[in-house]
């Protein structure tokens, strides 16, 4: 079992932000990914009838693969994939429910079958950078992000995993604004990492998560601190606060971020 | 090593209430479809699906209900499962947004807090530990048994809640029925002539705990889990791939102390759906295709219709009452099986036998696959 794991990298996507760190957040607005612009940022075309969430989603993964030692294929199979986000789908499920409602189910588009189902987001990752450990798709509330980090480590300790990619994301616009409570400013965009533990890390230059003890505690990233950066980034908080650190320690200022009662000093 | 065994349980499925229930059903070949009621039948085309009567919440929190009957259920047998230790691992594959729906479609919205079972968790566990909503499809439940599995195994808790729910969202049923040019009126697993799928309600829990657990006070031990195996195909979004299905049934096999010939029954995913069930008939008859006394199938998904991220744990539950009353449930609706598994005995009545090792498949969308092995439990193993 191990103590010690490491980051490899960790990207921030937001559609046409200036800057890849949190503090550029403050000055960006929510602009919607077409399709079209995600299939140039990736390279690849059959993008047309993902959700934005699984759009986003999909350029972050890139990023962060792309920043990280390239995967083998047998690496590929021993990497596992979390994707936390709790409003991913919610815009296609309430287009659908509303065209059945309005018209008849046979008004309903059939390229929407897959995105009904929660779990599009993190399976579409998996197609698309062929990765096949265990594939989470965690909808878990406000506490998801913290959760898919805690996930994540039990992956690598049972050894179902070798690495994990996590992704946090989640979408704001006007669906989501008229039927989801609070009413409140909402991140949109997608952020994630890539997680080894250190006895296998293939990069010497990596960041570190050491398990500390609650004294650690006063240099914690929190759930306010993120809030007040990035707007209530929901089912992404958790994800956004590894960013977070991984900027702080590449400016050797260690924070630490906790996952339920455990605390990790980020360095 | 540390065992991992069963020792409570809970369901709720269109045939019953109860887990008792819902098995003395399944042993009858009792089938919950039935006109549509919960969604506005005008504006499917298919007529049927498998719902629970209780209407939840004005059609709100209908998945939570069914949560909080199984989870309560299994608090009869097991009343230490509302400790602050417990880790409560929910499988779904369509969370609350079956309320989200019914909200909008008033124009109101919906928390976010609403859209996960936390709050129906602690609303029946207010003690528990961490609650997790995993939203893996169809697979869901099964890979939520195979998280708190894992964590038995590393000694991290002694005690674990795992559960399932799903009702039926306008979204869901109306683009199955949409993608399904047939006219299902039940699901037929396996079967020649079947139609396709139809979605189902369901509830399920599941106590899980370490072997020393369990005997530390004198809970009696229904069954143990032998092993969960997982992969993921990164091949299509809703098509299965067999050679993901192959590599998870495998790496069940790899973890357990059991060997194929040892297994008596199987209860299969079976959707009804010509894509799942042709794979997956394909991939069984190629793992046990060297093994001359074929295991039974029994696919539960004709009398409950596809409780989607439910009916991982509703087949685990089915294996623990098959192996504690010997008996292997019919599959009504399939008298021409598929060539793959002719071989395979698949009953049309209840068929009594020893049953002392189970295979539980569950697929889901995004190619995600699991299979769970349960065993009798035996107090000196299987070594």
């Amino acid at each position: 079992m191990s103590n010690t794991y490491s980051i490899l990298s960790c990207e921030l996507y937001k559609p046409e932000m200036a800057g890849n760190e949190i503090p550029c957040i403050a000055e960006a607005e929510n602009v919607h990914l077409h399709y079209k612009t995600a299939s140039k940022l990736l390279g690849r075309k059959g993008l047309r009838y993902k959700d934005e969430a699984t759009l986003m989603a999909l350029v972050a993964a890139q990023q962060i693969l792309a920043s990280a030692p390239s995967l083998s294929d047998a690496q590929k199979d021993a990497t596992a994939i979390i994707v936390s986000s709790n409003l991913g789908n919610v815009d296609t499920v309430l287009k659908t429910a509303q065209t059945i409602a309005q018209e008849h189910v046979d008004a309903t588009s059939a390229m929407d079958l897959p995105n009904a189902s929660s779990n599009s987001i993190s399976a579409s990752i998996s197609i698309v950078n062929q990765l096949r450990g265990p594939n989470l798709m965690l909808c878990n509330g406000q506490s998801s992000g913290d959760d898919a980090l805690q996930l994540a480590m039990d992956l690598i300790d049972t050894q179902r995993a070798e690495r994990v990619l996590v992704i946090g994301v989640e979408v704001s616009n006007d669906v989501i604004a008229q039927y989801i409570a609070p009413s409140v400013p909402r991140f949109h965009g997608a952020c994630g990492y890539l997680l080894e533990s250190s006895t296998v890390a293939r990069a010497e230059q990596v960041v570190k998560l050491h398990q500390g003890e609650q004294a650690i505690a006063e240099n914690l990233i929190t759930d306010e601190e993120i809030k007040t950066l990035c707007n209530d980034a929901s089912g992404a908080a958790g994800v956004l606060k590894i960013k977070l650190a991984c900027e702080y320690a590449s400016k050797r200022e260690p924070r630490s971020v906790s996952a339920h009662s455990q605390y990790w000093q980020i360095s | 090593m540390t065992r991992v065994v069963i020792t409570g349980i809970g369901a709720c499925t269109a045939v019953g209430d109860d887990s008792k229930t819902c098995f003395t059903e399944f042993v009858k070949g009792t089938q919950g479809n039935q006109p549509l009621k919960q969604l506005d039948a005008s504006k499917f085309n298919k007529p049927n699906a498998y719902e629970r009567e209780d209407q939840g919440e004005a059609g709100k929190a209908r998945s939570s209900h069914f949560l909080i009957r199984a989870i309560t259920e299994a608090m009869e047998e097991v009343p230490e499962i509302e400790s602050e230790t417990v880790p409560v691992y929910v499988g779904t594959g369509l969370r609350e947004l079956r309320t989200l729906e019914v909200s909008a479609l008033q124009n109101e919205p919906t928390d976010v807090a609403d859209l996960d079972f936390s709050k129906a968790v602690k609303s029946v566990l207010p003690n528990c530990g961490n609650v997790y909503t995993l939203s893996n499809a169809c697979a869901a439940s099964n890979y939520a048994l195979a998280l708190a599995f894992d964590q038995i195994k590393l000694g991290r808790t002694k005690m674990a809640v795992v559960a399932g729910c799903d009702t039926l969202t306008a979204s869901m049923f109306g683009l199955l029925d949409r993608v399904n040019p047939n006219m299902p009126t039940a699901v037929q697993v396996m079967e020649k002539s079947r139609q396709g799928v139809l979605m189902g309600d369901g509830g399920v829990a599941i106590v899980l705990e370490s072997e020393e657990s369990a005997k530390s006070r004198q809970q009696s031990i229904l069954a143990e889990v032998n092993s969960v195996g997982l992969s993921t195909d990164a091949v299509h979004e809703t098509a299965p791939d067999q050679p993901g299905i192959e590599r998870a049934i495998t790496e069940a096999f790899a973890q357990a102390n059991i060997d194929k010939q040892d297994i008596d029954l199987i209860y299969v995913h079976g959707t009804g759906t010509e894509l799942n069930d042709s794979v997956e008939s394909k991939a069984l008859s190629n793992f046990y295709q060297t093994i001359e006394r074929k295991p039974a199938i029994s696919g539960i998904k004709a009398m409950t219709g596809h409780t989607s991220g439910a009916s991982g744990c509703i087949g685990v539950m089915s294996a623990v009452e098959s192996i504690l009353n010997s008996v292997v449930p019919p599959t009504p609706g399939t008298s021409a099986p598929l060539d793959e598994v002719t071989d395979f005995p698949i009953y049309a009545q209840s068929h009594k036998a020893p049953i002392k090792h189970v295979q539980v498949n569950a697929f889901g969308f995004g190619g995600v696959n699991s299979v769970v092995l349960v065993s009798e439990y035996k107090e000196s193993g299987y070594v």
